[in-house]
């Protein structure tokens, strides 16, 4: 692994930081990284880390928002915990990731048997999603 | 100065028909042209010079660019005919996790190393002179350079120009507590092409940017003090927010192009 695989993951995984909070030259030399990459890493500011994983996270949410505001609003004050939770575990990828995004968000909710999911959101960023629309 | 524009969004798609005259440039975002908009991208390069400005090619990454990712953006560059393209010293996704948004790269000779080859890449695939943009991060990664010797190094060695984000520069400052004209006199002036600007945003005793705000008076002043310091050609006014608030983005244009001009003037008479 090199130091830029080993801070995303940490940035992507809020049980590996805490982890890493914890022991930090258990998690460092676990990832198998050079000497060098190691000391880079045990000198990271996990407030920081921490940080920019929220802002991270922040931005997503932002977005969803924007896509599906309807079902958003419908979610009321446990729509944001709801996102969060959801998106700690999972980071979709491309350029399209925004849409895709809102839709694994919806069919998490419709998994879990949480109303308040808007079907016309979910037909318009399944669309969006597929690079339609 | 040459130019002074907006990132365009087509939110301002109505605004910009009607050809506002302190419009003369726009800077286009290429993953929002990724899977269509070929007619749209034609017309505004046929109506202004077009830069295009990369948020996903992950440069900092080590290993091969994403092919698919790098043949979109150049066709984009191609279709927009590109005065120039733009991505940013930042990796956005690993080999294991696409983290979509901008992280900070370590400040070593082997993350140099990535970002010149990849920045070499991404100009020969484009055929376009490409400029690099400063991140801001919460997360500060120590290496054994410093970011201004980071940047002036990776231009020399990738034939690249800078995109100052005098935003970030102004945010990093303050929560990273440094001097940022320290920071600035450190860059080589003649590397900086073009700035990003917008006003900053504050939240939890932290600054940060949104993109949303009006350019506040003393991040004004560092836009005006990095103008008398290099020969930037465009200035590109960043907004993603409130972007029916076209009368205020037009002031907005308008007080950056009287900086420009009164540095101009100041330029002269010395």
């Amino acid at each position: 692994m090199n130091l830029v695989t080993a801070i995303g993951n940490l940035l992507a995984n809020r049980e590996l930081r805490a982890d890493f909070r914890q022991d930090p030259a258990r998690i460092a030399a676990e990832m198998g990284l050079a000497e060098r990459e190691q000391e880079s890493l045990l000198a990271l500011d996990t407030e920081d880390l921490e940080r920019q994983a929220k802002a991270l996270l922040a931005k997503r949410w932002h977005t969803t928002c924007e896509l599906i505001p309807e079902t958003i609003s419908n979610l009321g004050d446990q729509a944001r915990g709801l996102f969060w939770f959801y998106a700690n575990q999972d980071w979709p990828g491309g350029h399209r990731r925004h849409a895709i995004d809102a839709r694994e968000f919806l069919k998490f909710l419709r998994l879990n048997k949480l109303e308040g999911v808007s079907s016309r959101e979910l037909k318009h960023v399944r669309q969006l999603a597929r690079g339609a629309g | 100065m040459r130019w002074i524009g907006v990132g365009y969004r087509r939110a301002l798609d109505e605004w910009l028909q009607a050809d506002p005259p302190e419009v003369t440039c726009l800077e286009i975002t290429a993953e929002h042209f990724f899977d269509a908009g070929r007619r749209e991208l034609r017309q505004l390069s046929e109506k202004y010079p077009v830069f295009v400005h990369g948020l996903g090619l992950s440069l900092g990454t080590p290993g091969p660019l994403d092919r698919k990712t790098l043949q979109k953006f150049a066709r984009v560059a191609k279709l927009a005919n590109a005065h120039w393209v733009s991505e940013h010293v930042a990796f956005t996704q690993t080999r294991e996790v696409d983290l979509g948004h901008l992280n900070p790269i370590p400040l070593d000779r082997n993350s140099l190393h990535v970002v010149v080859e990849h920045a070499l890449e991404v100009a020969e695939r484009c055929q376009k002179k490409l400029i690099l943009e400063n991140i801001t991060s919460d997360l500060r990664i120590d290496g054994e350079l410093t970011e201004t010797e980071f940047l002036n190094r990776l231009c020399e060695e990738a034939q690249c120009g800078l995109l100052l984000d005098v935003t970030n520069l102004f945010i990093n400052s303050r929560n990273h507590q440094f001097d940022a004209r320290a920071w600035l006199h450190e860059l080589q002036p003649e590397n900086i092409t073009q700035l990003h600007v917008v006003g900053y945003s504050r939240r939890a005793g932290r600054w940060c940017d949104h993109h949303a705000e009006i350019i506040q008076d003393d991040l004004m002043e560092l836009v005006a003090d990095v103008l008398r310091y290099a020969p930037v050609e465009a200035i590109i006014l960043e907004r993603d927010a409130r972007l029916e608030e076209t009368t205020e983005i037009s002031a907005e244009l308008k007080r950056l192009q009287k900086v420009a001009v009164t540095d101009e003037l100041s330029n002269c008479d010395r």
